[in-house]
């Protein structure tokens, strides 16, 4: 009786000592690399599309300009692809509202741009902040924003970006559809056309 | 209920620390937080602290009651052992 009760003793002994060590093991150690949920959604979508991305090679005939292929370039993508979902989410987000209507490469040019001033010194270093800041997108000031969801092209677009690590920005930080305003042609580098798109920087 | 009560805190202690550990452990291999496979843990933690503190008690309270009866016993004894 007197041994049950040791062992007993015993288990409850290693079961407190062992949810004592476990808790303080909680609080060691980072996650390797924050992976984005919103990344394996996209995975998915382009798995059901019919046409994989990767085939298509140029681009519409309308932008005489724009060199953008989707092979993978160089990157610097790639201290980018720590973004959490909220991140992805919100680029796919912007890049709907900003470029419903473009193409898969026009989506993610959006997307890169909103990088682009992430990783430089003169924007925000946030893509939240980057996307609300004020002035800036005019999808946030209209109220656009806040009415579109993503479709399955705009996570395509991220998956270009954050898998196959395109990009084909040039830098652009800047980018304007036509229209009467001449103050990106006067004030900045014009770099290339992409639709309806005319991308600049600094 | 005194015995029900150090049980449930006693297990809900493990299982707490315990747990936190899983979602940690399950967060540092995934690099974000999701319902997975740990939420088991929970479940599977409880029940194990609930039955150890459990069996501790009931092996106490056998020892204490085995002790008793001895006692008993030997008063007995030592009564019968006058008696005579």
């Amino acid at each position: 009786m007197r041994n049950k009760c040791l062992f007993a003793l015993g288990v409850v002994f290693a079961m407190s000592l062992t949810s004592i060590v476990a808790f303080a093991f909680s609080f060691t150690g980072e996650p390797e690399a924050k992976n984005d949920s919103r990344q394996i959604i996209a995975v998915a979508s382009v798995a059901e599309s019919e046409e994989p991305t990767t085939e298509q090679t140029t681009v519409p005939a309308e932008s005489e300009e724009t060199t953008a292929t989707l092979q993978p370039s160089d990157s610097l993508l790639l201290g980018s692809i720590d973004w959490d979902v909220e991140d992805a989410y919100m680029l796919a987000k912007i890049a709907m509202a900003e470029a419903e209507s473009e193409d898969t490469e026009g989506k993610a040019l959006v997307m890169l741009v909103v990088l682009n001033r992430v990783w430089s010194d003169k924007f925000p270093d946030t893509i939240a902040e980057v996307i609300f800041q004020d002035g800036q997108f005019s999808p946030i000031s209209n109220g656009r924003y806040d009415e579109v969801e993503p479709d399955a092209d705009c996570y395509r677009a991220l998956q270009l970006i954050q898998i196959d690590g395109w990009d084909e920005s040039r830098g652009a930080t800047y980018f304007e559809s036509k229209s009467e305003s001449n103050w990106h042609s006067e004030h900045l580098t014009f770099l290339f056309q992409h639709g309806k798109h005319y991308f600049y920087k600094e | 209920m005194k015995r029900d009560l150090i049980a449930v805190i006693w297990s809900l202690l493990v299982t707490g620390a315990i747990s936190k550990w899983a979602f940690h452990v399950v967060y540092l291999e995934r690099g974000y937080e999701a319902v997975g496979g740990e939420y088991l843990v929970i479940l599977v933690a409880y029940v194990a602290a609930w039955k150890a503190i459990n069996y501790l008690f009931d092996s106490l309270e056998e020892l204490e009651s085995e002790r008793n009866r001895r006692k008993k016993r030997s008063r007995r004894t030592a009564r019968m052992r006058d008696y005579r």
